[in-house]
């Protein structure tokens, strides 16, 4: 659940959202466990699950998706300002790519290799390869302040 | 500045973000499903009952009064649509998010967006063309010659307006059912065809 929790927050742009992404992946992983082969991973399946319907539900207007603050949010002690701020530049340069290079991202930061990512967006993991080398250095820029 | 880790940002992240608060599960399990393909699957639902209990109740009325046209062509249009409304739920149903949600959501569109446009045209078609059908079919029946040219030029013009004002009402209702879900769904579909855009 925190895995599909956090993939939702990142589609959504509101509590409220997040909580119908949440309900909507739960119903669909529901409907569809029938289909579900053992050939694959259950953790691939649910990332494809819920991918797919933050895919198909999210709302367009990424103009106006609403910028993460962790002003209100108690950070751990090692966490310093620098620090913090850089979350926040990940977070926000995440929320603003384009649908599908965020599925690529996400499941990349999620540490799955680059078989289990175009495993689960069905693409070729030569593509899966080129795409992530491109965000990855798009997002580090922006991270580092250089982009 | 020393090389970024993001992978570790994002983590570091993860574990203080919003996202990461409680969700209540039974109270997620109880509401329904919010998606436009979920509604427009539910009035695509009424559609269709609607038109279950109206076909035989179409035959029963009209059966003696007008047989062709009435009796019989409306119950046959009406199961055309009962078999129609059955392919679009099906259809609905039937999109699975196990698999390429892009291609499914694309043809769906397709699907939903026709049926959307058949209304259109039909509004702005049949309700005009019924109603120069229904002139014709009095000035059959009334020798020309006997009927002031005015009065004709009056109910030709009144029915000119009442069919654009009823064209323009179930216009209306058109698109307050099936227009902003449709529009939702092309949206949708737009955002992740232009990801293909380099």
């Amino acid at each position: 659940m925190p895995m599909i929790r956090h993939i939702c927050g990142v589609y959504a742009q509101n509590d409220e959202e997040i909580k119908d992404f949440i309900q909507e992946v739960t119903i669909q992983l529901w409907k569809s466990h029938e289909k579900f082969e053992m050939r694959a991973k259950v953790s691939t399946w649910v990332y494809r699950v819920t991918l797919n319907v933050c895919l198909a539900m999210s709302r367009k207007n990424r103009k106006s998706i609403e910028s993460v603050s962790l002003d209100n949010v108690q950070l751990s002690e090692d966490i310093d300002n620098e620090e913090k701020e850089q979350i926040e530049l990940l977070y926000n340069a995440v929320r603003k790519l384009k649908e599908a290079d965020r599925a690529i991202v996400l499941l990349y930061l999620e540490n799955k290799s680059y078989k289990e990512i175009a495993e689960i967006l069905g693409m070729t993991v030569t593509n899966v390869g080129v795409k992530v080398n491109r965000l990855k250095t798009q997002l580090k820029n922006i991270v580092d302040g250089t982009g | 500045m020393a090389q970024v880790d993001i992978i570790d940002l994002w983590n570091k992240g993860k574990r203080h973000s919003s996202v990461e608060r409680e969700i209540d599960v039974d109270e997620l399990i109880t509401k329904k499903s919010k998606t436009p393909l979920y509604w427009i699957k539910v009035v695509l639902w009424i559609e269709f009952w609607l038109n279950l209990v109206s076909v035989p109740l179409t035959y029963i009325f009209f059966r003696d009064d007008e047989p062709f046209i009435y009796g019989v062509l409306m119950p046959i249009v009406g199961l055309i649509y009962i078999v129609y409304y059955q392919f679009l739920i099906q259809k609905i149903k039937a999109f699975d998010y196990t698999i390429n949600v892009k291609a499914g959501l694309r043809k769906l569109y397709g699907y939903l967006n026709f049926f959307f446009l058949h209304y259109k045209v039909l509004i702005w078609l049949f309700i005009p063309l019924s109603y120069a059908y229904g002139t014709y079919l009095e000035f059959q029946k009334e020798p020309t010659d006997e009927v002031e040219a005015k009065s004709w030029l009056i109910i030709v013009a009144v029915g000119i307006v009442a069919s654009a004002l009823i064209s323009l009402l179930f216009n209306f209702l058109v698109n307050l059912i099936y227009g902003r879900k449709i529009r939702r769904l092309k949206g949708i579909v737009q955002e992740l065809e232009s990801e293909d855009k380099p």
